[in-house]
């Protein structure tokens, strides 16, 4: 027996790779049903269009989520309102690969891509973090922070610094207390004369990344009648 | 020309309008319809709401609406028709060049007419398109890399029968390349929307402007980088435009960063008619203002005279239009006579 609500904090963990963001939160979950050991869940998404390699990623991650409960039966994701959710659905069911399911289509796996996207996310979620370094301790300050100087540290956000953490795991990098707090995605330190232009391209990254998500929430807003609470989300702001 | 509230005049050039046919009639299968679906939720999520169409009238709008929205009461001097074929999904195809030319050859000095090509239509496809060419005496083309051709998701500019096509483009003197990413591309592991190609076919081909519609949306980032290092890639402001109205302030950060790596001088308004209304967009873009923690952190500004070069003067010079010429050739038709009554 499983319940609902175990799905759902399942899911919780389960980002757009693109967007950087949990599906739950992007509201990407339609509905969650269970009957008894087995559960099944409805993704939906902001266009019918949206890439299909990116979906594929969504509902195989959710498919492996739900499947790593203990004491879960059969999963079932099923992408919906999407012009190949056939064939993704049917392809994750199935265990089949993203090249096994679009074997016309693709020429190889997902790795790639998804590195991609975690090198832009890991920017992405440094740059706050970096440059409240700059700002307590300087240019020259920051880039000398270890990790271990004190963990968290009182000059950053708990949250943005957690989240920073997580995406320096995801890409497989140092975490001892002498490892430095920053580097670069490729995990080279930074130089002091090239800060300021290093910040300025994460922030485009970020700006990108952030005009994206917000596309997507207005599409998908259009799309399921959410309309008049995402327009009046910046009212409020 | 449009006259701002405080006395600024600026001459419209919308670069990105459409005139399709996305009835049920013309739609050929489910995908023609998601198509259409998919435009008509982009309308009604960022328009204002007396902006906003029924479904019917946005699938099929006649000719007369769209001169009276672009020329009468949305202040564009002259527009530029970016074909759209996606002959998989509409019977007589979506927005073809013989349709636009059928409003172009009405009204000569409103529009510009652009054509399109699709690498995967070969030798025939090349021949067609030079006698579209002299046909209709075209200066631009729109390519849609995400189009499906029968099992085909899409194509790249890298691939050797595209790079023909900008070689005759090149020798034919059809200097402006839109480019429009989407969601699909072979192979489909790869990331569709990466703008990389674009790159390295301005590096191949210096003569040609590439307008990267869109700004290269939803990676605006990865555009920005080639446009830093290519001198012939510009941004095509359509999709982009719209978000003044329910998040200015992400159009301010994006606007921001367009203006930092770009300048003033590589971006072309456009307003994807009938996907966005050019009067709202241009009226709130005139008096838009970025705010001053994004100018400062950014250092950038949109004065006057940035917005005057986006608005038309930018695609005035890469299309040859010389504003004042155009203007006194439009002053006394139809349309100006309407919006001076």
């Amino acid at each position: 027996m499983i319940s609902a609500d175990q799905v759902w904090t399942a899911l919780e963990d389960v980002r757009d790779p693109e967007l950087d963001r949990s599906v739950v939160k992007l509201d990407f979950i339609q509905s969650v049903s269970v009957d008894g050991a087995d559960a099944r869940v409805a993704l939906r998404l902001p266009t019918y269009w949206c890439s299909p390699s990116f979906a594929y990623m969504m509902v195989s991650d959710a498919h492996d989520a739900v499947s790593a409960l203990h004491g879960v039966g059969t999963v079932h994701v099923e992408l919906v309102d999407h012009h190949a959710g056939d064939v993704v659905t049917e392809g994750v069911r199935s265990g089949r690969t993203f090249t096994e399911t679009f074997p016309d289509h693709a020429d190889g796996e997902l790795g790639e891509l998804r590195r991609k996207f975690r090198l832009k996310a890991f920017l992405v979620r440094q740059e706050p973090v970096l440059r409240a370094a700059v700002d307590a301790f300087g240019a020259a300050g920051a880039l000398a922070l270890r990790l271990g100087d004190g963990t968290p540290p009182l000059w950053i956000d708990a949250e943005e610094w957690d989240e920073y953490l997580r995406r320096r795991r995801e890409l497989d990098m140092e975490d001892g207390p002498n490892t430095l707090v920053f580097s670069s995605a490729q995990g080279e330190p930074l130089d002091v004369a090239e800060l300021d232009h290093y910040i300025r391209v994460s922030r485009s990254v970020r700006v990108s990344l952030m005009a994206n998500t917000e596309f997507c929430k207005g599409l998908l807003a259009a799309r399921y009648d959410g309309l008049e609470q995402w327009q009046q989300v910046e009212v409020a702001r | 020309m449009y006259r701002s509230a405080a006395g600024d005049e600026y001459f419209v050039v919308d670069g990105h309008v459409h005139w399709w046919d996305a009835s049920p009639e013309n739609q050929k299968n489910e995908y023609g319809k998601g198509f259409i679906s998919c435009f008509y939720d982009y309308h009604s999520g960022l328009s204002p709401a007396e902006y906003v169409w029924p479904r019917e009238k946005y699938e099929k709008y006649d000719k007369e609406t769209m001169l009276q929205d672009m020329f009468v009461d949305g202040h564009v001097d002259i527009g530029i028709f970016q074909p759209t074929y996606l002959t998989d999904f509409y019977v007589n195809g979506f927005n073809t060049t013989a349709r636009d030319a059928e409003i172009k050859d009405q009204y000569p000095d409103r529009f510009i007419l652009n054509s399109a090509w699709d690498p995967r239509d070969g030798d025939r496809g090349l021949a067609e398109f030079e006698e579209k060419v002299s046909k209709y005496g075209i200066k631009g083309v729109k390519c849609y890399t995400a189009e499906w051709r029968g099992d085909s998701r899409g194509w790249s500019l890298t691939d050797p029968m595209a790079e023909r096509y900008l070689a005759k483009c090149q020798e034919l003197g059809v200097k402006n390349i839109h480019v429009h990413k989407g969601p699909t591309i072979w192979p489909l592991n790869k990331d569709a929307f990466d703008v990389a190609d674009i790159d390295h076919a301005a590096t191949n081909f210096p003569e040609l402007n590439f307008i990267v519609e869109h700004v290269g949306m939803p990676r605006t980032d990865d555009f920005c980088w080639i446009a830093v290092q290519e001198p012939n890639v510009y941004g095509g402001l359509a999709v982009l435009m719209p978000f003044i109205h329910p998040r200015p302030r992400y159009f301010a950060e994006v606007m921001a960063e367009l203006l930092f790596w770009l300048g003033a001088d590589r971006l072309l308004f456009g307003s994807d008619y009938a996907l966005w209304h050019p009067k709202w967009l241009i009226e709130k873009f005139v008096d838009f203002e970025i705010p001053e923690d994004i100018a400062a952190q950014v250092g950038v500004q949109l004065d006057v005279e940035t917005k005057q070069k986006i608005l038309g003067l930018n695609a005035a010079k890469l299309y040859d239009i010389d504003p004042a010429a155009q203007a006194a050739k439009i002053a006394g038709d139809e349309f100006s006579k309407k919006v001076a009554a």
